[in-house]
């Protein structure tokens, strides 16, 4: 999981890299190739750059319809370097899955709607039957006439990074699916509550039409009233079973010792590539030496993430420069207790102060897609471990999120 | 006081519920009256009506066993039923030590539902009409003087007019003319009746300061 960030970095660098300075180096490549200059110097350099960024580097010439690529390209696509490149080949090295989006990535290329240039993400099926993720990005120059000439583009390895992404996800899956379990047992008393109440209704419905039926001369608007009750009640239950669905059931929290830095790391790189992505500065003040707490790691790292997720959603609006989400962690004594508590402060526009309490109460949210229960099950879940959590306004501006657990007991000695 | 029929109060915040109640409790021939809250029904009941009253346990603001309490400081203690979403073991062992009628739950049959009101106006007929003779009662009680209150609280206890009078100091013949004076206000005919009447109307007991220890 750790590595996922590292690529990520490679790749946003690349992203922004890739189309000036490699594209810049390959058409020098190819100028030179053409020309037959031989500026060995200058062919010695650029194909440094290429081999230190690990780039697969290759032209398609489409007046002449040849295709030419660097020999990390045919290494990464399978071809020797004595092979002609033909582009029905390559496209037989792709996933048939992808095959469309890099056939439009091409036509569309040419066509130019987007003054030329493309990128994707692809798969190549291996002859080992193994699958490489390749991103792939490229240009296409046009003549006088507006007719294009030549594309040229760069791909490299994302393999890694696919897979860090799927790991991440799979363990943010498990995660909320974790949350959603301990979820469960907090509603599941009240949604039981709330179920039975327009159950009870239609019972007594059910039960007075069926009397007010047995008299000679029944009133038929008491009896109408009744029925559009009853349906009424139906979709009132229907409503509670709605909430209720895709819960699973409750699970007995595990008290494990846990180690407070590898807790919060490995949340931390949970969220790096959503911050990342909605441009977060995500700033971890993790002081050397904290005492174990005990608790569910699933569960508590389930609070830090939603938090944490949370603060990012307050971002918002705010502009990109202001954008940042802090964790930070330190050891204290409250109440003669020794606790950690951990921190997540953002630099949205913070909570009105009617709201700091009601936030936390279930089905409570000012999300346009939110049920309202993250802080619920979040506050649930930390009092469960002898622990609070609540919310206050930061004095710079934004919102902070504080927890605390108590130091594992055998710790705090 | 005027007659009235008796009353079924239904006290819940869910109104369909209030509804659905009201319906099959008015289908099965009572008189019915719902409120949505405890405050409301506290607040607009008629205060003397005869009845009982069918209230959730669980309610915002005042919940039903903070209007059970209520209910019992008034002179109108009507019998209390509960209602609840689901079997609430503190609650209802807290509501039934307190007196309540019943405590049922809000999908119980519709016979024990029936049989519970049933129940708990018969005992709001009973309690009532125990109520309104004991108030016919003191009344009776309230003629006698002093000093027939005193007599009477030995002839009670069995004790003969010769050790009454030893005991308050005065002639026996004057102990028979207090004895005279008190079976005719009360109306009775014999000293078991006499002694009856006094335990009914709640005057025999020993926390009653008007009554002598005996010796």
């Amino acid at each position: 999981v750790l590595i996922a960030p590292l690529y990520l970095g490679l790749v946003v660098v690349m992203a922004s890299e890739m189309s000036r300075d490699v594209l810049r180096a390959s058409r020098l490549f190819h100028e030179l190739r053409a020309s037959e200059a031989g500026l060995a110097e200058s062919e010695e350099r650029m194909s440094l750059a290429v081999d230190a960024a690990d780039l697969g580097i290759w032209i398609r010439d489409l007046a002449r319809n040849e295709i030419w690529a660097n020999d990390k390209w045919r290494e990464l696509f399978g071809f020797a370097s004595s092979d002609p490149l033909e582009f029905s080949a390559i496209l037989q090295r792709l996933h048939p899955d992808d095959r469309d989006v890099f056939r439009q990535a091409n036509a569309m290329t040419i066509a130019g709607p987007d003054g030329g240039k493309y990128q994707v993400e692809y798969r190549l099926m291996l002859p080992d039957g193994g699958t490489r993720w390749i991103i792939s990005q490229g240009r296409a120059t046009f003549d006088a006439a507006g007719q294009p000439v030549l594309i040229r583009g760069a791909v490299r390895d994302i393999t890694a990074r696919k897979q860090a992404e799927q790991e991440s996800q799979l363990l943010r899956q498990e995660i909320a699916h974790a949350g959603r379990v301990s979820m469960m047992g907090q509603l599941a008393s009240g949604l039981a509550h709330e179920i039975n109440q327009p159950l009870a209704s239609i019972l007594r419905n059910a039960e007075a039409a069926e009397l007010f039926l047995q008299h000679p001369s029944p009133d038929l608007d008491e009896i109408r009233a009744i029925l559009s009750d009853i349906r009424l009640d139906d979709e009132r239950a229907g409503h509670v079973i709605d909430r209720m669905r895709g819960q699973l059931r409750r699970q007995t929290p595990d008290t494990d010792r846990l180690d407070v830095d590898a807790l919060v790391r490995d949340v931390v790189a949970l969220v790096r590539i959503d911050a990342a992505t909605r441009q977060v500065k995500l700033d971890v003040d993790l002081p050397a030496a904290l005492p174990p707490v005990r608790g569910d790691r699933v569960q508590i790292q389930q609070v830090l993430l939603n938090l944490i997720l949370n603060g990012m959603d307050a971002l918002h609006g705010t502009r990109q420069e202001d954008r940042r989400v802090s964790v930070t962690v330190r050891a204290d004594v409250v109440a003669a207790a020794p606790i950690i508590e951990i921190a997540v402060g953002d630099t949205g526009h913070g909570i009105p102060a009617e709201k700091l309490e009601l936030i936390f109460d279930p089905f409570f949210t000012t999300k346009p897609n939110g049920m309202g229960i993250g802080l619920a099950v979040s506050r649930t879940i930390i009092e469960a471990h002898n622990g609070r959590l609540w919310a206050e306004n930061r004095i710079g501006g934004g919102a902070a999120f504080r927890f605390t657990l108590p130091i594992a007991a055998e710790a705090a000695v | 006081m005027k007659v009235t029929e008796p009353t079924v109060h239904i006290v819940d915040d869910d109104a369909p519920f209030l509804e659905a109640t009201s319906r099959l409790l008015r289908a099965s021939g009572f008189a019915v009256k719902t409120f949505a809250s405890a405050t409301d029904f506290l607040a607009q009941r008629v205060t003397d009506a005869p009845g009982c009253v069918l209230a959730d346990v669980q309610m915002p603001g005042m919940n039903g066993l903070e209007l059970q309490a209520a209910l019992a400081q008034t002179a109108n203690p009507l019998p209390i039923l509960f209602l609840t979403g689901y079997g609430d073991i503190p609650s209802s062992v807290r509501a039934m030590r307190d007196g309540a009628e019943d405590f049922l739950e809000k999908r119980a049959a519709k016979a024990d539902l029936l049989a519970a009101v049933t129940r708990a106006l018969a005992r709001d007929a009973r309690e009532r009409e125990a109520r309104q003779r004991q108030l016919e009662l003191r009344a009776r009680f309230d003629k006698l003087t002093a000093r027939e209150f005193e007599v009477l609280g030995h002839v009670v206890r069995g004790r003969l007019n010769k050790q009454i009078a030893g005991d308050l100091g005065i002639h026996e013949r004057t102990v028979k003319l207090h004895r005279t004076a008190i079976t005719t206000k009360l109306g009775v005919q014999s000293v078991a009746e006499l002694t009856r009447l006094t335990g009914e109307a709640g005057l025999l007991t020993e926390s009653n300061p008007s009554f002598p220890k005996g010796q």
